[in-house]
């Protein structure tokens, strides 16, 4: 990022080969819509690029680009969220009213595969109906191996804010998840 | 469970213990039922959220692509581009600003008040307010029998100056 910030030739470049699946990972997990992860992506790049002058090297790299990545993707949420509520009354089908049947796509993959989908399915359902803070909170604490401090300075947060939201969110994920999670307690 | 030992636990699942610590807590969770099943069912937990959003479960949305990076860099450049001017183009907006500025200057030079005007209208446009005066006293016209003439006007001058 220093040579990108002191603009060496090619090195935005090789920036963005080395970061794009991470870039790509991080947009997806938080906005599970893949139809919107290139350009969300693209637009992180750029971001950052416009941004490379501020960037401070007493910060980590992934610190600086995750919080890019968050805000981002916080706009784009509430966007999306406003846009579904204006069209609350379109109903669902294509332009000639005929309602949309999914193909089922999951004919022949064996058994124990589609426990494991279904298993996936359930988990992902439990994060997706945790509070927005909470469930970015655990992602990032997860998959983009960020500390406590980091997430805090990603999503300008206090550290103690931060380990409660982290520990609302595994608690209130693990209640969810009990009935496919080994365990039996719940204290 | 008390609050403590809870996040102690949670520090220890979220790596964050030093490697002494981590000693520690671990002779803990084999001496306590409790928090060994605490610790169990985090790490179930977690495992469970790797299946659902680790890099395997998303691969397919996350793909890298050449086409992708060439939009990047073209998209960069563009506004680049768009942010540098070419000297020409610098020197022309410097040339229009200067004529501009000079055009505006001798619009507001040339027509100031009185710029135009010979030395005896500039002299009355000066004593304006004498004129105005002027008419108060000519109200009471003959009684002090005034003439609305340019000495009569150099007569209340001095006065009202003063």
């Amino acid at each position: 990022m220093l040579a990108v910030a002191a603009d060496h030739p090619g090195a935005f470049e090789r920036l963005v080969v080395v970061y794009e699946t991470r870039v790509k990972a991080g947009v997806y997990r938080s906005i599970r819509d893949a139809s919107s992860v290139d350009d969300l992506s693209q637009e992180v790049f750029l971001r950052l690029y416009k941004a490379r002058h501020r960037y401070q090297p007493t910060a980590r790299f992934e610190t600086f680009l995750y919080r890019i990545i968050f805000n981002l993707c916080v706009n784009h949420t509430q966007y999306q969220a406003r846009r579904r509520t204006w069209s609350l009354d379109t109903p669902v089908g294509d332009d000639e009213g005929r309602t949309i049947d999914p193909e089922d796509t999951r004919a022949g993959v064996p058994l124990d595969q589609l426990e494991q989908d279904e298993r996936a399915v359930f988990v992902q359902e439990a994060v997706e109906s945790l509070p927005d803070s909470q469930r970015r909170a655990l992602l990032l604490s997860r998959f983009e191996g960020l500390g406590y401090e980091e997430i805090g300075q990603v999503m300008d947060l206090s550290l103690q804010a931060v380990k409660s939201l982290l520990w609302r969110a595994r608690e209130n994920v693990r209640r969810k998840l009990q009935p496919i999670l080994g365990g039996s307690s719940d204290e | 469970m008390n609050e403590t030992l809870r996040e102690l636990l949670i520090d220890y699942l979220d790596g964050s213990l030093p490697p002494t610590q981590r000693a520690e807590v671990e002779e803990l969770i084999a001496a306590d039922p409790s928090a060994a099943r605490f610790v169990s069912e985090h790490q179930e937990l977690w495992a469970a959220l790797g299946d659902a959003y680790g890099d395997q479960a998303i691969e397919a949305a996350v793909q890298p692509s050449d086409a992708f990076r060439a939009r990047v860099t073209a998209e960069v450049e563009s506004s680049s581009a768009a942010r540098a001017w070419p000297p020409q183009q610098l020197l022309a907006l410097a040339a229009c600003l200067a004529l501009s500025l000079t055009l505006f200057t001798w619009l507001l030079t040339d027509r100031a008040p009185g710029a135009q005007l010979s030395g005896e209208d500039q002299h009355v446009v000066r004593y304006l307010h004498v004129l105005q005066e002027y008419d108060v006293v000519d109200s009471m016209g003959a009684a002090l029998d005034l003439h609305a003439d340019y000495d009569v006007l150099r007569a209340f001058e001095g006065e009202i100056e003063g």
